[in-house]
């Protein structure tokens, strides 16, 4: 007799994309992500938060590796599988000050007006909205990887 | 992205014409809205109802907005959408602006 085993189909999408250190070319590189992964069926707040995320990894890898120079590479390569989506973001620029990723530390907000925190929200999302976030420099580049769990409402 | 504005009374509501206030506009967002919180209304309503992303560099000018309208002004901000909420909940901003579901109830 034998014995039917239903095998469990894993639809994985694969997505590299790779583009200048512009800001103003981060939007779009963004949409060109959230676009691949439509198959995905993420909800809004899920697509909402990877683009989120991945700006501000965008926008720190532009200003700090790259010193706000343009035209030097940036890759996002982004693998989503039914419940989880694995991000990375690699480039060429200056190794992060510590191999420790910074801490993203809310401020306290009860403090008077002008001592109100205008910056320094950026690791914070990306601590809130991410698992498994690691930092590895190898062969003079950043990697920068990350996963979002797709069951959850995570946003 | 463009800033409108404006003024409704003692109040001055500035429109943003633009999906999205991120790093490539927050500095020019900055300096419009310095340009019009210097016009001197008390109080300012930003309408955030076209905006669908903002990331940590577009709060962060909103927050910048605020602090130079100084204590005896007000900047209050109505129509956000999910995305943007979602944000001013995640870094609690929430708790240090008023925040109208829509203009009409923002009392224009």
């Amino acid at each position: 007799m034998t014995k039917t085993v239903s095998s469990e189909t894993t639809i994985a999408t694969e997505l590299s994309i790779e583009f200048e250190s512009d800001p103003k070319l981060v939007a779009g590189a963004l949409g060109q992500i959230i676009d691949g992964l439509s198959e995905l069926d993420m909800s809004a707040d899920q697509s909402g938060a990877l683009e989120l995320v991945l700006a501000e990894v965008v926008n720190n890898v532009i200003e700090h590796a790259y010193s706000e120079e343009a035209g030097h590479p940036v890759a996002i390569d982004v693998r989503g599988a039914p419940n989880r989506l694995s991000c990375r973001v690699t480039d060429a620029g200056k190794a992060m000050p510590t191999e420790r990723l910074p801490k993203g530390v809310l401020h306290d907000l009860n403090v008077e007006l002008d001592e109100l925190p205008e910056g320094g929200f950026g690791w914070f999302l990306i601590g809130e909205l991410t698992e498994n976030i690691r930092y590895k420099r190898i062969d003079g580049k950043n990697h920068l990887s990350f996963s979002m769990s797709l069951e959850k409402q995570s946003f | 992205m463009e800033l409108i504005s404006r003024d409704h009374g003692a109040a001055c509501v500035v429109t943003v014409d633009g999906t999205r206030i991120d790093a490539s506009v927050a500095i020019q967002f900055k300096d419009q809205m310095k340009e019009i919180a210097e016009t001197g209304q008390e109080r300012v309503i930003l309408d955030l109802s076209n905006v669908e992303f903002i990331d940590s560099s577009g709060l962060g000018a909103v927050v910048a907005t605020m602090k130079l309208m100084g204590k005896d002004r007000k900047l209050d901000l109505a129509g956000l959408t999910p995305m943007v909420e979602k944000v001013f909940k995640l870094t609690r901003m929430d708790s240090v602006f008023n925040i109208f579901p829509d203009m009409a109830t923002a009392n224009v």
